[in-house]
């Protein structure tokens, strides 16, 4: 059962994804039913037709036989009247001595052409003329017969193969006086003429009542003979039969038709209809695949075209819609739909195109806000900007409170010392009132966006002016400082170097001299940092060749070699040699020399200060773009995490027991980034050692 | 035409049916003493404004006698089927059958015979054989056509008295209206319409001669009586015959016919060929018209029942000149 | 047949015209004796009884030299006339004479039928029929 289940299944789905299967099985079924039920209709009427018009036939056959019999037998007895009654036949009175009468019968006889005698028979039984002369002057037999016939006011009678009919004479003269009986003599064997013999028809004609005749006791037996007519049905015949009226009252005309002879017709009838059928069945069948196609095939182009669309998204293709009825329609409508997407979704690019273009402007314009520095500029950014972006409107500021019947925006700005909000002034806008809510929302962020970069620019003076006073503040400290250090730095030395101080007071004024050093130092970087800040430190940029700078390189070497040499450490200037790395005589830097010198005593002076044994590299190397000095120690080294912070001001990593103001590296990078260079820190890690490196770029 | 079909078929089968038939004898037909027989004619006729053909006079008869009782019945058509060809060509037809005759006679003995129904009236000559082939001429004369009513629908007393001559009295009576349902509908056309007639008929006859006198009065359904009077004599041998005719008409105040008669003459060349000359005058008040013509004509019969006439009448006012033929058979 | 015939108009036409005679039935008895007008009044069918016994009158064939002797010599009448005449009553619903072929079944007719008529060659008639007229023949 797996096999008609799937099968089934296909179908079943074939038939529910398929229009054009189900129309078709519609149309067909619409189309066949109707037509088996008439094409059975047709067999069963059609055979109860042909079957009722067979037998009328048959009938009508029987019928003919009948009537041609009867109509022998009428002849026959008008015939017989109408020569009694002839003028000639008073020759009758005469014995038909001039054989008148004789010869009129015998023309007669041949006229008629049957098997038959006429003879006129006297009152005394003598058989007076005849169509036959041997008969003259016989005594007449059957007289008694005659008379019994006419007794019972019959003109017939049946002898054994023959039936005689007779009509009496009379004279036309003296008052119809009787003058013998004219005869005539028929064998019922010539009836047979009428009878058909034929392969598959045959008729008879049998005398019921009469019961002597053997071979018609053998017919009767066979036949079951009813009524005036009837027919029955044997099992290789059908049989009609018709009592025949007049003379031959009590005789049947039976008719016998083979049944295949006579149901070929309908054997023909059946066979035709089966043809039909199936030729119906194939026609309905391609008409219902025709008109099913016929159908669908809009739709399928409806169908093909849709799904290319949604393939492709291209929305310019269309459905040929050429008929008038609901496919048309259906496809006309589908047109209009994909034409009105195609036109929505174009509309909706363009709109998006047009809002991003929007939106582009915007940032623009808050760009360009964003730029202003001042709060003149911002206000008169803004309105050009707006007056550009929105053309329809025009765009005014005013430091005073706007007029209420126009829209405007309000601007306030914050007041960092008290924290509260002031009004700053409104943009008025020209033209209609809108109640457009984005609109607003709009003007309302435009104006969100001025109040912010209003307040903005106020913190950017306010905290300018916050850095510049506090540099103000340490340089003037610094300065003040530095004269009482000075005083006491003399005054230690001069005490140390000219007083007459106990042994034991020596070291606390050397101690106090010490830290006065230390103090000015540190004092020193300071102002150098308020110096670097305020931009007061003056640059003077000169060419440098490579021999100047290793000159300097080799002063500052030699001058900071004693410190090194105090903490056991190696200081040593290497300049870069490998092959590879070309180093040309030529090469040349801008910058300032006493500054790029300083900048080295800082970095080195730091990493004799964090080194406690080992060596310090003073390395030079360059490409084509820069020159590099690098400064390598093996000191206590840095954590990644932390190499940024130690360029901020004040900022050590580490305190330990090297003092230091903690400003060295910012002060070089910022004395480097002066001359247009830079410096960088990196290591390995804590306890690995620093590299710090001076880029400066080539000329 | 159907009925001319018919009655040739019904000639043919006479012929060819019974070997005893001569043609104007009729057939013995059906199972009484009844013999059949008919009769009929085809005309053309010309003058100066008309041509035309017709067939008129298509009959059928029947008759038989039992005894002492005799019968006959006549259809007729009149005017069965006529073509004009000028001066208009036309065709008319009136397939309507007449009971143009249906009387019973009852023979007393050989001296005095009643006749009931309808019949010929016994007056004149013309009037006991008024069918074309038993007349000489296509024409009657017009003093038999004019003076008297043809038929008579009554009763009619007939004794005759034979000795060395024939004598024939015959008394007519009719009191009531014709017979046929047609003519009485109004279709007039062979007889006056009359619902009277008393009639006097007197006969004489010997030898070579016969004479004949009639008197009557009939009544008009106007109603108009009218009186008639006529005498009749004729001579026949076996080679020629003459027959003269003379009557007149009265109503109660005046002559209505004066007179109308004619003499004719009948030579045989042959017994097949014959040739006529009758002149005929009249005068009659009531069509308003007098006239004086002579008749001439040819009659060829291949046996008596079949003729073949031709005539010329050539009247005296000129323009009313005809020519006229027929052939016309009895059978 | 036809031979028989033969003979028998041969020994008709042998006789002599003179001969001819009318013949009644036995039954049948005149009153008076008939003349020519008579007997022509009988064949025309003007007279058709005696007393109350209808006639039958008996014509030979039309083309029987005795039958034209006959109508010759008794009605007086041309063929032509007779023919004119039995058309007239066929008209009128009269029948003419039945007619035999032969002298012998005239004979025999007139044995036969009480009120039968026929005319006969004299050499023929025996004694079972009365003759009631003689033919005067005109040669």
């Amino acid at each position: 059962m797996i096999y008609p289940t799937g099968w089934l299944t296909s179908l079943r789905s074939r038939f529910n994804s398929s229009l054009k299967v189900k129309l078709l099985i519609a149309l067909f079924a619409i189309g066949f039913v109707p037509y088996l039920f008439i094409l059975l209709y047709t067999l069963n009427l059609g055979e109860a037709k042909i079957i009722q018009s067979i037998t009328q036939t048959q009938y009508a056959q029987v019928d003919k036989i009948k009537r041609d019999v009867e109509q022998q037998m009428t002849r026959l007895e008008n015939e017989v009247l109408f020569l009694s009654q002839l003028d000639l036949m008073d020759d009758m009175i005469v014995g038909d001595i001039d054989k008148r009468i004789s010869r009129l019968l015998t023309q007669k006889k041949r006229d008629m052409n049957l098997d038959l005698e006429l003879y006129c028979i006297d009152p005394v039984n003598r058989v007076i003329a005849s169509s036959s002369l041997e008969n003259l002057q016989q005594p007449f037999t059957d007289a008694q017969r005659v008379k019994e016939a006419e007794s019972q006011h019959h003109t017939y009678y049946f002898d054994n193969e023959t039936i005689n009919l007779f009509s009496p004479i009379h004279a036309s003269f003296e008052d119809q006086r009787f003058l013998g009986y004219l005869l005539l003599t028929y064998r019922l064997d010539d009836l047979n003429r009428f009878n058909l013999h034929q392969n598959s028809v045959r008729s008879i004609l049998v005398n019921a009542s009469d019961t002597s005749n053997a071979l018609q006791q053998q017919q009767m037996a066979v036949l079951k003979l009813d009524g005036d007519n009837g027919d029955y049905t044997t099992d290789e015949e059908m049989v009609l039969y018709k009592a025949v009226d007049g003379v031959l009252q009590g005789w049947y005309a039976v008719y016998m038709i083979k049944k295949s002879s006579a149901l070929a017709f309908l054997d023909d009838f059946i066979i035709f209809l089966g043809v039909m059928s199936v030729i119906g069945l194939l026609f309905i069948a391609l008409f219902s695949n025709w008109i099913s196609n016929q159908i669908v095939k809009p739709v399928v182009a409806l169908t093909t075209i849709a799904e290319k669309i949604v393939i492709t998204e291209d929305y310019s293709n269309e459905v040929a819609a050429t008929s008038a009825d609901e496919i048309g329609q259906l496809s006309r409508a589908f047109n209009t739909l994909v034409r009105q997407t195609d036109n929505a979704l174009g509309a909706l690019e363009e709109e998006n195109r047009l809002r991003l273009q929007r939106f582009v402007q915007l940032i623009g314009i808050f760009n360009r806000i964003i730029k202003t520095q001042s709060e003149e500029e911002c206000i008169e950014i803004t309105l050009s900007e707006l007056e550009k972006l929105i053309s329809e409107r025009s765009f005014s500021f005013t430091r005073r409170a706007a007029p209420p019947e126009m829209m405007a925006i309000a601007i306030f700005t914050r007041d960092y010392d008290t924290g509260e909000r002031h009004y700053y002034g409104a943009i008025t806008l020209g033209g209609e009132t809108s109640n457009d809510e984005y609109e607003l929302q709009f003007y309302a962020s435009i104006g969100t966006m001025i109040m912010l970069q209003l307040d903005q620019i106020g913190l950017v003076k306010r905290t300018r002016e916050v850095s510049k006073a506090k540099s103000v503040f340490i340089s003037h400290m610094s300065h003040e400082l530095r004269t009482p250090l000075h005083a006491i730095i003399t005054s230690s030395q001069y005490l140390i170097t000219y007083g007459t101080l106990a042994e034991e007071q020596l070291p606390v004024v050397a101690n106090v001299e010490n830290s006065a050093q230390h103090l000015l130092s540190m004092i020193n970087d300071i102002i150098d940092v308020a110096r670097l800040e305020a931009g007061k430190v003056p640059v003077a940029i000169v060419p440098l060749r490579l021999e100047n700078i290793e000159a300097m390189l080799l002063e500052v070497t030699t001058m900071l070699e004693p410190l090194a040499e105090e903490k056991e450490i190696i200081l040593t200037y290497r300049r870069e040699s490998s092959d590879d790395l070309m180093i040309e005589s030529d090469l040349m830097i801008e910058s300032d020399l006493k500054l790029l010198k300083q900048i080295l005593i800082n970095l080195l002076s730091n990493a004799i200060k964090f080194t406690t044994e080992g060596t310090i590299i003073l390395r030079l190397d360059a490409d084509d773009q820069t020159l590099k000095l690098h400064i390598c120690d093996t000191g206590i080294g840095i954590e990644a995490d932390d190499i940024t912070q130690v360029f901020n001001d004040f900022t050590q990593v580490r305190e330990g027991n090297q003092q230091g103001s903690g400003l060295g590296l910012s002060i070089s990078r910022k004395l480097a980034r002066l001359l247009g260079g830079d410096v960088t820190l990196s290591s390995e890690g804590a306890g690995k050692g620093a590299e710090a490196t001076v880029t400066l770029r080539r000329v | 035409m159907r009925l001319t079909v018919l009655v040739l078929l019904l000639i043919f089968f006479a012929w060819g049916e019974e070997s005893s038939y001569k043609p104007g004898e009729g057939v013995q037909v059906g199972s009484l003493p009844l013999y059949a027989g008919g009769y009929f004619s085809l005309n053309y006729k010309q003058n100066e404004t008309m041509k035309q053909f017709s067939i008129d006079d298509l009959a059928l008869l029947a008759y038989g006698d039992s005894g002492k009782f005799s019968y006959l019945a006549e259809i007729e058509a009149s005017d069965l089927y006529v073509r004009n060809l000028q001066p208009e060509n036309n065709h008319t037809s009136d397939t309507r059958f007449h009971a143009e005759r249906l009387y019973l006679n009852y023979d007393f003995n050989d001296d005095n015979a009643l006749r009931v129904g309808k019949f010929n009236s016994p007056i004149g000559f013309w009037n006991l054989s008024p069918i074309n082939v038993l007349r000489d001429t296509t024409s009657s004369p017009i003093s038999t056509e004019i003076l008297f009513p043809k038929y008579t629908t009554g009763v009619n007393l007939a004794h005759h008295v034979y000795t060395v001559s024939e004598d024939t009295i015959n008394l007519m009576l009719q009191e009531t209206r014709d017979l046929d349902a047609i003519f009485n509908s109004g279709d007039v056309y062979n007889n006056f319409d009359i619902d009277r007639h008393y009639g006097l008929g007197l006969i004489h006859s010997e030898g070579e001669w016969k004479f004949q006198f009639n008197a009557g009065r009939f009544q008009t359904m106007e109603p108009k009586s009218l009186y008639y009077l006529m005498a009749s004599v004729s001579y026949e041998n076996e080679s020629f015959k003459l027959l003269s005719e003379i009557g007149s008409q009265h109503d109660n105040n005046s002559f209505t016919v004066p007179y109308a008669g004619y003499l004719q003459g009948v030579y045989r060349l042959t017994p097949q060929h014959s040739l006529i000359a009758r002149l005929e005058a009249y005068k009659d008040h009531t069509l308003d018209q007098k006239e004086a013509f002579g008749v001439f004509g040819y009659t060829y019969r291949p046996i008596y029942p079949v003729a073949l006439k031709a005539e010329y009448q050539s009247h005296s006012s000129g323009h009313e000149d005809q020519f006229l033929c027929s052939f016309s058979v009895l059978f | 047949m036809i031979r028989i015939l033969l003979i028998s108009a041969l020994f008709f036409l042998s006789l002599d015209a003179g001969e001819l005679v009318v013949i009644a039935n036995k039954a049948n008895i005149f009153k008076d004796r008939l003349s020519n007008q008579n007997i022509s009044r009988i064949y025309l069918k003007k007279k058709r009884y005696n007393g109350s016994l209808k006639l039958v009158a008996l014509n030979l064939s039309a083309s029987d030299p005795l039958r034209k002797e006959f109508e010759h010599s008794v009605l007086s009448m041309s063929d032509l006339q007779l023919a004119a005449y039995w058309a007239k009553q066929h008209y009128q619903g009269q029948r003419p004479p039945l007619s035999m072929m032969s002298a012998a079944s005239v004979l025999a007719f007139v044995r036969e039928v009480e009120g039968a008529i026929g005319y006969i060659p004299k050499a023929s008639v025996d004694d079972s029929v009365n003759i009631i007229y003689e033919v005067k023949t005109t040669p």
